[in-house]
């Protein structure tokens, strides 16, 4: 992937052996309480419309008419940052029109009429008071908001219901969000950087990228928290706390004890003690975390809770390294094959102060040698059904 | 780069029963499902260990007409092969097994039971196609795994996992002479028996509304029409796709009747399927209210013409973009196999739609499924 840093960085993966091409612009914001709610109306309200295709239908016309072209816009929490996502991604051979179409979707938003603000509002209202359906997801984000209190890493990056109403004027956030945001814009597929940079050129003159900071992750002391909702089967979720020590090693301790069915949490908690149907940790970086996912009984919580902390405590063999680090490496070469991986990849990266490329990423996990972490438990979180049984 | 390989089998969940050297045998909803996970242990040791050794990534999943079984890796793809042959080849069903994996199946389906999209969607079929087998989740039911035994599982491996009903799949960068040789040397199934799926022809006839109750806020729906008659080709799946996109998509009047009149919030989803025996079309999504998109959608469900070839151009890309990554190519090609059908044929259709037959399919049976949200 090559980086051009200019007006923003502009990173550009030239590759013909993808079928699709690719063009994301990501904006990103400090998570802030005052402007989170904002930023996702705006992810939903931005794809409704924009000045040139005033209707719902007509801009989803012309997308379909762009060779069945997709637009995504999201706002993606990363850490204690939120960022303003906007991919359009098509087949190949219409690249220039996918410039064209996304230009008018930010450049000439259509924020100005207030009717996709009202419903989107209905809408966001709609989606943060749902959330709860996705148990396991919401489970995730329960954990992080518990570990992370009070700082932006532990904001609900999906908006908060009492400051919906209140939003006004969200053309003028929109235009501020331009003047005050990191950005990054992502090409991918079969396209020179040249021809790259000039397209961008062409169609976003204006747009210039400003520095941001992000914070440490400091993760809370020990807590235990369960709350209810109906169903039977109750949602585990153990925010791991992963102290000192490179992220790449830390990479390494999640992939043997959490990833995939040879892992020692499948092995142990579902294999040896069917306690669950599935189980897997999973490392996020940003927040110097790895987090425990597992469908459990509830009333097999403690003897879950026990099992996991014993594994915590036992280091890793030899042959466990050996195996994680072969994982871990080929996790990382495979993302080259996926786009959209590949740019989540260089997104997060450069949130870190010594971001790497995927091939440096790769050779930091071939050097770990031994492991020395010292994980810790910092919640346990259990979204449990409505009545207990045993 | 991700190189990935695929052993896919015609046998799903819509088996209930077949027929071999002249006598029937039922099969307990569920089998394939629990084959799907015992074929996993190999000899002792569970597979995904072997694998891991290998530093390669295995799985499997069972759908209405297949299951398939794969590794992804980076390195090691022809060791990876071999043991994938091998972990096809030998079965190793014991009673003691069987009863350990009922107790992990068990939680899956419940975990299932809390999946609303999941519970609207056989909620559906069952009301659809009630006396077939179409309608059982893949999963079977907890009584249904109780029926499971060595016997039925050894009985439906010896009938299914035969050479004609088998493909192996293998994208990235590999040698094709090497990966057939290796698939050839170490490959050692049951012959065919020639055994015949039970063919229903009958799908019974539900209830036109099922609602199940969930603590949801924004209930889930799913809108079905049943495919009558329809002979399983490239064609007719394209066509169906097609029509859906004009139907329900979201260049659709019907959709854009649903945004404005805020009757839904997010695109509608769609899907066909289709099987030798069965055939249905699908609309579903969220709303508040979900019977009012259903009067709406009998009101629209011919679709509203108005731009054929933009639908035909978003559902042509939605397939591309589908083959991007080395696992999409081997999905879609397993699904051809399973379905009897080329890959390139479905692309080929999209750009030959013959549009004077669109909306010509009997749709006057409509039935919908709803969880949550009742009073």
């Amino acid at each position: 992937m090559k980086l051009i840093r200019d007006r923003v960085n502009l990173y550009v993966e030239q590759n013909d052996k993808f079928k699709g091409f690719y063009l994301c612009i990501c904006l990103h914001q400090p998570l802030k309480e005052e402007t989170v709610t904002k930023n996702r109306l705006l992810s939903l309200v931005l794809g409704c419309a924009c000045e040139k295709y005033k209707t719902q239908t007509s801009l989803n016309t012309a997308l379909a008419e762009c060779d069945g072209a997709q637009l995504r816009i999201e706002s993606v929490k990363k850490g204690d940052r939120i960022i303003l996502q906007l991919l359009i991604a098509a087949p190949k051979g219409s690249e220039e029109e996918q410039f064209r179409l996304l230009s008018e979707v930010v450049n000439k938003p259509y924020l100005k009429a207030d009717d996709f603000a009202v419903s989107r509002k209905k809408h966001l209202k709609n989606l943060i008071e749902n959330k709860i359906a996705d148990k396991k997801h919401y489970a995730l984000d329960r954990c992080i908001e518990l570990m992370f209190e009070k700082t932006g890493f532990g904001i609900d990056g999906d908006g908060i219901l009492g400051d919906l109403c209140g939003i006004k004027d969200l053309y003028g956030y929109y235009r501020s969000l331009f003047e005050n945001s990191k950005i990054d814009v992502f090409v991918l597929g079969n396209m020179s950087p040249e021809r790259a940079e000039e397209l961008f050129n062409k169609y976003f003159p204006e747009m210039k990228s400003i520095e941001i900071k992000s914070g440490k992750a400091a993760a809370s002391e020990y807590k235990k928290v369960i709350e209810r909702t109906e169903g039977d089967r109750a949602k585990l979720c153990i925010g791991v706390d992963m102290g000192e020590g490179s992220r790449f090693e830390k990479m390494v301790f999640n992939e043997f004890f959490g990833v995939g069915g040879s892992s020692r949490l499948f092995e142990k908690v579902r294999e040896e003690n069917g306690l669950c149907y599935y189980i897997s940790s999973t490392f996020y970086s940003l927040y110097n975390a790895m987090f425990i996912q597992a469908g459990i009984d509830e009333k097999d919580l403690e003897k879950t809770i026990g099992i996991i902390s014993k594994q915590l405590e036992i280091p890793p063999t030899e042959e466990e390294i050996k195996r994680a680090k072969r994982s871990a490496a080929d996790s990382l070469r495979i993302i080259e094959d996926y786009p959209t991986a590949l740019m989540d990849f260089y997104l997060t990266q450069g949130i870190f102060e010594d971001g790497v490329s995927v091939e440096e990423a790769i050779e930091k996990i071939e050097q770990v040698e031994k492991i020395t972490l010292r994980p810790k438990i910092s919640v346990v979180y259990l979204l449990g059904g409505e009545k207990i049984d045993g | 780069m991700q190189k990935q390989a695929m052993a896919v089998v015609r046998f799903g969940s819509d088996t209930a029963g077949f027929t071999a050297n002249g006598i029937h045998f039922d099969v307990p909803a569920g089998t394939a499902h629990f084959m799907e996970h015992k074929m996993f242990d190999n000899n002792g040791e569970n597979a995904m260990e072997t694998f891991a050794k290998l530093s390669a990534d295995v799985n499997a999943y069972t759908a209405f007409d297949q299951t398939a079984y794969y590794f992804n890796c980076t390195d090691n793809f022809y060791e990876s092969l071999a043991e994938l042959v091998k972990m096809i080849s030998t079965p190793n069903f014991t009673k003691q097994g069987i009863e350990s994996e009922r107790k992990i199946i068990s939680a899956e389906i419940d975990m299932y039971k809390d999946d609303a999209p999941w519970q609207a969607y056989f909620g559906l079929l069952g009301t659809m196609f009630p006396a077939h087998p179409i309608k059982n989740e893949i999963t079977g039911s907890k009584e249904d795994i109780e029926k499971i035994t060595e016997e039925i599982l050894y009985l439906c491996y010896n009938n299914y996992y035969t050479p004609s009903n088998i493909a192996f799949i293998a994208a990235g960068d590999i040698d094709e002479d090497r990966t057939a040789e290796i698939i050839e040397r170490g490959l050692s199934l049951p012959k065919d028996t020639g055994s015949c799926k039970d063919i229903i022809k009958d799908y019974g006839t539900g209830e036109k509304l099922v609602h199940k109750n969930m603590d949801i806020k924004m209930p889930f729906f799913y809108i079905g029409s049943r495919l009558k008659d329809t002979v399983l080709t490239a064609q007719e799946l394209v066509k169906n796709r097609i029509m859906l996109e004009c139907t329900a998509g979201e260049c659709s009047p019907f959709y854009q009747e649903l945004i404005d009149k805020e009757i839904v919030e997010t695109p509608l989803g769609f899907d066909v399927i289709m099987g030798r025996d069965y055939g249905a079309k699908f609309v579903f999504g969220e709303a508040k209210e979900p019977e009012r998109v259903l009067e709406r959608f009998l009101k629209n469900r011919k679709g509203g013409l108005l731009n054929i070839e933009a639908a035909a151009k978003k559902q042509r890309s939605a397939i591309i973009m589908q083959t991007e990554s080395i696992s999409g190519i081997c999905g879609v090609l397993a699904d051809c196999f399973a379905k009897d059908i080329e890959f390139l044929d479905i692309l080929k259709n999209y750009d030959t739609i013959d549009t004077g037959r669109f909306f010509d399919t009997d749709e006057d049976d409509v039935y919908m499924s709803i969880v949550g949200g009742r009073k």
